[in-house]
């Protein structure tokens, strides 16, 4: 465990740009040596995400390295640089936890007046269901710290999700509204929700957003994979793997995490094996028996995706199919497989915010393999 | 002592609770009128609609199914409210809907110390207001705890004891202050419909206890707060079928002692 988090910190210390104020949106390992890619539009997105569980990191390890000591003032850079406001909903969502969690309420309501601003300007209508997630997530965090105007902001997406997105047949929630994409939502976006809805029912005791994570959580466990892996993309009123591929490492060792570890907490039943399913995928129990880490410098292989041609064209055809039929898709072997070997920083943030003083109960169990 | 009982889609009015209220309302001395709303076929349509999703709706074309109809357990199947009412010599008033006119007109002139809301309709504020917000009605579950929809259903999901609670009706959605709460029985091998059945049972000895404590000066209220309480919603497939295998496994803990397995 130690080691896992240490790399993480190490590797995001290394992803961060002072000039840009940014951490990289990808990265490759190149003779030994890391090679930092900023020019992607989510790399902000990707920031945001970083530094929360930098901020998280430094807040429940007292004994804090350097670089996590610094985790508020990379916080002060990248506001400096990039704010006040950013564009995106969700990305200031997760802004807004931040600045909640760091006791800055003036800075969180600037953050929730912009969100207001941005559902009012019609924006929502087009968001989808991951920046909604983060949204509410935010403005739970600000309405736990009592920062007004969160709490309603808080309750009025809530009620949006539950309307227009959650299927309450399945419990899965849509991608968006959009009628040729709604029946289909990513492990990803699914897995912010279910979060979401852990932060709504802790905030405001609300026993339904309760019930609909508690549930949520159990749907979601039967989706996993024999030997660990969360599919990509669900169909969203069969709750079935239309697409499993690409398996992504960050499922696996932190987003999972992210309603997995509240789960135990609540006593939701298999969790604990989910967990270490999950995790031993990521250290070599996996389709290629491939350990997903590099230990030095410390790395993790992003996915394992189709050794296909016309990726794209097949992944469409072959959700619609299992859509349509209410069908799954099944896990390949070996020879159908690559590895993609970049290194997202997000990653690493999501590490770092789920595991971090995790003491007692659950903590991270993998060690890098060589 | 004057009393409106509020009832809805009076060509499918079959219930037991219903007739109980009526008669021992009458028993008791009580001038009343039964007041319809939902009249019009589209309101049976979208009726139906609501309750059950088109497929199924072959055999349920009469709303009041088997298991709805009839006194609480077994006995011989219930008669047409309205029936009742006029040989107990209630008089009967059929509206569109609560909200219009003539039925605002019909209720303030009337007077009535209490309203029983038996009809499963959202009760409009401005017919609140003309009842000088004297309406009471039975909420499925325990209140504050339990609000919104379905709470039958949600009571034996979070293993939560069944209970009718009745409130004040306010124009805020089961915010109105307490009146009563009447304990309802749950035995092993009880479905939903049973459950339901019993429900409305207490909920019309809880309209005749309310009815007995105004008359004696001694109904309480007692206010609801935000923070005590969860709204919820409409239940969708998966978690009905987890509600009945709890039912059907034993798993829901607050049955009766001593009922059979």
């Amino acid at each position: 465990m130690k080691d896992y988090h240490a790399g993480s910190i190490r590797f995001l210390e290394a992803a961060w740009d002072e000039r840009r104020a940014l951490f990289s949106y990808s990265t490759s390992l190149v003779d030994g040596s890391y090679v930092q890619d900023f020019g992607h539009p989510a790399t902000v997105r990707y920031t945001v995400n970083s530094l929360l569980g930098l901020q998280r990191a430094q807040l429940r390890d007292p004994r804090a390295d350097p670089f996590l000591a610094a985790a508020d003032s990379l916080l002060d850079r990248f506001l400096s640089v990039h704010g006040p406001t950013l564009p995106n909903f969700g990305d200031t969502g997760l802004l807004t936890a931040a600045l909640a969690t760091r006791g800055d309420s003036e800075g969180a309501k600037a953050q929730i007046d912009h969100l207001a601003e941005l559902a009012a300007s019609g924006v929502e209508q087009h968001l989808v269901l991951q920046e909604l997630a983060w949204g509410l997530w935010g403005l739970c965090a600000a309405a736990r710290t009592e920062t007004p105007g969160a709490e309603a902001e808080a309750r009025a997406l809530f009620a949006t999700l539950r309307r227009r997105f959650l299927d309450s047949d399945s419990l899965f929630a849509r991608h968006n509204t959009n009628p040729l994409r709604r029946h289909v939502v990513s492990f990803g976006a699914t897995a912010y929700f279910l979060r979401a809805l852990h932060e709504y029912a802790e905030t405001f005791h609300d026993e339904y957003a309760d019930a609909l994570f508690r549930h949520g959580v159990e749907r979601t466990l039967a989706l996993q994979g024999p030997l660990g892996q969360w599919p990509w993309m669900i169909g969203v009123s069969s709750a079935q793997a239309v697409d499993p591929y690409p398996v992504f490492s960050v499922h696996q060792d932190s987003m999972s995490m992210l309603f997995l570890l509240p789960a135990i907490d609540r006593g939701v039943e298999g969790v604990e094996r989910a967990i270490d399913l999950s995790l031993s995928w990521l250290t070599g129990r996996n389709e290629l028996g491939l350990s997903m880490i590099v230990p030095e410098p410390f790395f993790v292989f992003r996915s394992f995706e189709r050794a296909a041609r016309l990726q794209k064209p097949t992944r469409y055809a072959r959700t619609v199919w299992h859509t349509l039929l209410r069908t799954s898709s099944g896990y390949l072997g070996p020879a159908g497989l690559r590895v993609n070997r970049e290194c997202r920083s997000y990653q690493l943030g999501w590490v770092l915010f789920v595991w971090s003083g995790r003491t007692g109960g659950r903590v991270l169990g993998v060690r890098p393999a060589t | 002592m004057r009393a409106i009982v509020l009832s809805s889609y009076p060509l499918v009015d079959r219930f037991a609770h219903k007739e109980r209220v009526l008669r021992d309302l009458c028993d008791r001395g009580i001038e009343t009128y039964l007041l319809y709303a939902g009249t019009a076929p589209a309101d049976y349509v979208r009726e139906a609609r609501r309750r059950r999703p088109l497929l199924e709706l072959r055999g349920r074309l009469s709303m009041a199914g088997r298991s709805q109809r009839g006194p609480s357990e077994g006995g011989p199947r219930a008669r047409k409210l309205a029936h009742v009412a006029r040989d107990l010599g209630i008089r009967v008033v059929e509206v569109r809907a609560l909200g219009d006119a003539e039925c605002l007109r019909t209720v303030s002139t009337f007077h009535p110390d209490v309203l029983f809301n038996l009809s499963a309709l959202y009760v409009p504020k401005v017919f609140l207001d003309a009842a000088d917000h004297r309406v009471v009605g039975g909420h499925y579950a325990d209140l504050p705890r339990l609000r919104g929809t379905d709470t039958v259903r949600w009571t034996i999901l979070l293993d939560h004891p069944m209970v009718v609670s009745h409130q004040v009706l306010t124009a805020e959605f089961d915010m109105g202050d307490i009146v009563r709460r009447t304990p309802v029985e749950v035995r092993r091998g009880d479905d939903i419909a049973t459950i339901r059945r019993r429900c409305r049972t207490a909920a019309a000895e809880g309209c005749l206890a309310v009815a007995d404590a105004l008359a004696s000066g001694e109904l309480l209220h007692e206010r609801q707060r935000r923070e005590d309480g969860t709204t919820f919603f409409r239940m969708g497939t998966y978690l009905r079928k987890r509600v009945d295998e709890i039912l059907l496994l034993g798993r829901y803990t607050h049955v009766a002692p001593g009922t059979p397995q």
